[in-house]
C-alpha cells in the first residue's frame, strides 16, 4: 500500500484498543477445525468436476463394469505386529495393522494391466437408458483423525455398507449409508439443482463420452500437472482409481483406463493383497505422500475387487502398513427408480 | 499451513500458490482442502467478532467456505488473493446468513454436529469469560452503521490491511480508509459520553471507588 499524502495516512488502529473491549484470542479448536475440514471436503467432493481423491465419503458416479462378486462383510486380517495401538489409550479400536507392505514391482505390470484391461473389455456391458438409474453397492470403511485426549489419532472405522443410485447426466441422486457418521439413517437425496453442476462433476454421460485411446486418457488425467511430477502422477492414479469405485464406464473405456493407468510413473504391481472382505488377489498401486492406493484384482479372472490405501509413513499414530481406507464392489446393476435394488424390490 | 498465505519471498512458494489456486479453480477438492486449512482460523476470527457467539460463527465458516466452493472459478489467480476475497465472501455470509443457509440447507445439515467439540473443564470456563467479552465487543459494534463495523472488524481485529479490506468489501481503498476513521469517532463520542454517563452514576450511588478501580484495570473488559 502506497501512502503519501496525509489524508491517506493510516489510522493508528490502536486507538481502537482504547474504544472497543478487549478482544480475547479466539481459535476456532483443532479437533474442531479438523472435523469441519473433513466434511467441507466431503462436501467439495460431491460436487467436484471428477475429484482426484477420495477417502471419507465418496459419492462419486458409478462403476466399471468390474466384478460383482457378492461376499458377506467380514473381519479382516489379522494385525502383525507392525503395527501398535494408539499410545494413550480410550480408543478401543486397536488401529488395524495388516500384512506388511508387500513391496511392488515393475516386473509383470504390463502383462498383469493387458490381463485386466481385457477382462475388464470383455464384461458385458451396463447401458442405463436415460430414465433409469446406476445402482452400485459396495463395503467401504475410512479413517478419520480423531483427538480426543489430546492426542492425534486416526481411528479407522468399521467396515460399512453404501448403496449409491445415479441418474445417467448425474442430475438426481440417492446415496444410502446409514453406517455413516454424518449421513442421514434414511438416506440423502443429492439432486443437484442445476445441470450446470453436472457438467462439471461427471457422471455415466461424461463416463461414457471419455477417449478410448490410452494416451489421450491419459492426457485428460494430467490436467492439472505433468506426467513425471509425484504430485500429478498420484493424482492421475487416484482419479481412475474413483472412478473403478462408483463409476460404471463401458468396457472399451474401462479397458482404456487400465491401459492408462499402467503407464504413470511410480505404478507398480503387488503380488499379494487382501480387499476389504478377505478375498487375495493382485494388486495395482501407486505410492503417494503418506499411504499406497492398491487396487485389487482377482488373480485367476482378473476381474476388478476392491481397492485401500495403506500407510506406507507413521500418520497420525498409525503405522505403516496399516490400511486407512478400503472399498470392495458388491453389486452394480442398472435399476428404474431411486431406492429400487436389483431384485425389484426397495430400499 | 501459513505458506498458503505466505510471502511472496520465495519464487518457489509463489508458483506452488498459484498451481493450488488454479487447482481450486479447476475443481480439486484436495486443493480446496488446503485453501481451508490456512484460512479456517482468520474467517472463523472475523466471523466469531462478527456475530459475537460461537454457534453462529461456526455456521458462517461453514457456509463462507461453502459459497467459496461453489464460486471456485471466481478465485483470485494471485497467491495473496485469497484472504480478501475468502473475507469478502464471509461478509456477505454474515449479513445474510439465513439467504446462505438456506443455499446450502442440504449440506449444512451434513455439517459436523455442534456437540462434537469435546469440551475439557477449563475450556468451558475460559469459554464463558469470552462469551462475556464477545458479547461486550457485539454490544459495542452494534452502535457503529454496519459498513462501519465491518470495516472495523476486518481491519482491527481480522487484521486485514486497508487493500484486503477494500477489496473484501467491494469498495475503493479510501473508502475503507474513510469508515475506519467515522467508526473511531463515533466510538470516541460514545466512550465519552458512557465514561461521563458512568461517572454521574457512580457519584450518584457514592461509590467512586469502583469508578476509579475500573478504569485501573486494564486487562478486564476494557483494554486501559
Amino acid at each position: 500500500m502506497r501512502i503519501s499524502r496525509r489524508p491517506q495516512a493510516p489510522l493508528d488502529l490502536g486507538d481502537f484498543d482504547l474504544l472497543l473491549p478487549r478482544q480475547v484470542e479466539t481459535v476456532l479448536p483443532e479437533a474442531r477445525q479438523d472435523l469441519l475440514e473433513e466434511a467441507l471436503w466431503a462436501e467439495a467432493h460431491r460436487t467436484a468436476p471428477c475429484a482426484p481423491r477420495s477417502r471419507a465419503r465418496r459419492t462419486a458416479w458409478i462403476a466399471l463394469p468390474a466384478a460383482a462378486a457378492v461376499m458377506a462383510g467380514a473381519v479382516i486380517v489379522a494385525p502383525d505386529g507392525s503395527g501398535t495401538s494408539g499410545t494413550s489409550g480410550t480408543d478401543t479400536r486397536p488401529p488395524k495393522a495388516d500384512a506388511k507392505l508387500e513391496p511392488g514391482t515393475t516386473i509383470g505390470l504390463s502383462a498383469t494391466v493387458d490381463r485386466i484391461s481385457l477382462a475388464a473389455a470383455r464384461q458385458p456391458a451396463l447401458e442405463p437408458r436415460q430414465d433409469q438409474y446406476i445402482y452400485v453397492e459396495s463395503k467401504v470403511r475410512g479413517g478419520r483423525v480423531d483427538r480426543a485426549g489430546g492426542k492425534e489419532k486416526l481411528v479407522v472405522t468399521p467396515l460399512r455398507s453404501r448403496q449409491v443410485w445415479h441418474s445417467p447426466d448425474g442430475l438426481k441422486s440417492f446415496i444410502y449409508e446409514p453406517g455413516h457418521e454424518f449421513m442421514d439413517k434414511n438416506g440423502e437425496d443429492l439432486d443437484l439443482d442445476s445441470a450446470d453442476e453436472v457438467t462439471d462433476r461427471g457422471s455415466y454421460n461424461s463416463v461414457k463420452s471419455l477417449p478410448t485411446d490410452p494416451d489421450a486418457l491419459l492426457k485428460r488425467l494430467y490436467r492439472w500437472g505433468r506426467m513425471g511430477d509425484p504430485q500429478a502422477d498420484w493424482t492421475a492414479f487416484g482419479e481412475i482409481g474413483q472412478l473403478l469405485e462408483e463409476q460404471i464406464a463401458t468396457p472399451r473405456i474401462s479397458a482404456a483406463l487400465f491401459k492408462a493407468a499402467a503407464k504413470i510413473p511410480g505404478v507398480t504391481l503387488v503380488d499379494k493383497a487382501v480387499d476389504a472382505t478377505g478375498r487375495t488377489g493382485v494388486a495395482i498401486t501407486h505410492t503417494g505422500p503418506n499411504s499406497r492406493q492398491e487396487w485389487i484384482f482377482d488373480r485367476n479372472t482378473y476381474e476388478y475387487l476392491g481397492q485401500r490405501d495403506v500407510l506406507v509413513k507413521p500418520y497420525r499414530g498409525l503405522e505403516p502398513g496399516a490400511v486407512t481406507s478400503e472399498t470392495v464392489v458388491i453389486k452394480r446393476a442398472v435399476v428404474n427408480a431411486k431406492k429400487e435394488l436389483p431384485d425389484g424390490t426397495t430400499l | 499451513m501459513t505458506h498458503i498465505m505466505g510471502t511472496r519471498t520465495s519464487h518457489r512458494t509463489y508458483q506452488d500458490v498459484t498451481s493450488i489456486h488454479t487447482r481450486i479453480r479447476d475443481g480439486d477438492p484436495d486443493s480446496f482442502r488446503h485453501l481451508f486449512r490456512s484460512h479456517a482460523q482468520i474467517v472463523h476470527r472475523y466471523a466469531i467478532r462478527a456475530t459475537g457467539d460461537w454457534a453462529t460463527a461456526e455456521d458462517v465458516v461453514s457456509l463462507t467456505f461453502l459459497e467459496a466452493w461453489r464460486l471456485r472459478a471466481k478465485l483470485p489467480e494471485e497467491p495473496d488473493g485469497a484472504k480478501a476475497w475468502l473475507m469478502g465472501i464471509a461478509v456477505n455470509v454474515q449479513r445474510n446468513t439465513n439467504r446462505a443457509a438456506r443455499r446450502h440447507e442440504k449440506a449444512l445439515a451434513r455439517m459436523p454436529a455442534k456437540e462434537a467439540v469435546p469440551d475439557i473443564a477449563g475450556e468451558v470456563v475460559g469459554r464463558m469469560a469470552d462469551a462475556e467479552q464477545l458479547t461486550a465487543a457485539k454490544n459495542a459494534l452494534g452502535k457503529l452503521r454496519r459498513s462501519e463495523r465491518e470495516v472495523v472488524t476486518l481491519c482491527v481485529w481480522s487484521g486485514l490491511s486497508y487493500a484486503e479490506a477494500a477489496e473484501a468489501l467491494g469498495v475503493a481503498v479510501g473508502t475503507v480508509r474513510s469508515r475506519l476513521f467515522r467508526a473511531r469517532e463515533r466510538l470516541r463520542k460514545l466512550a465519552e459520553h458512557e465514561l461521563r454517563q458512568h461517572a454521574d452514576e457512580t457519584a450518584a450511588r457514592r461509590r467512586p471507588e469502583h469508578f476509579h478501580l475500573h478504569l485501573n484495570r486494564p486487562n478486564e473488559k476494557w483494554n486501559r
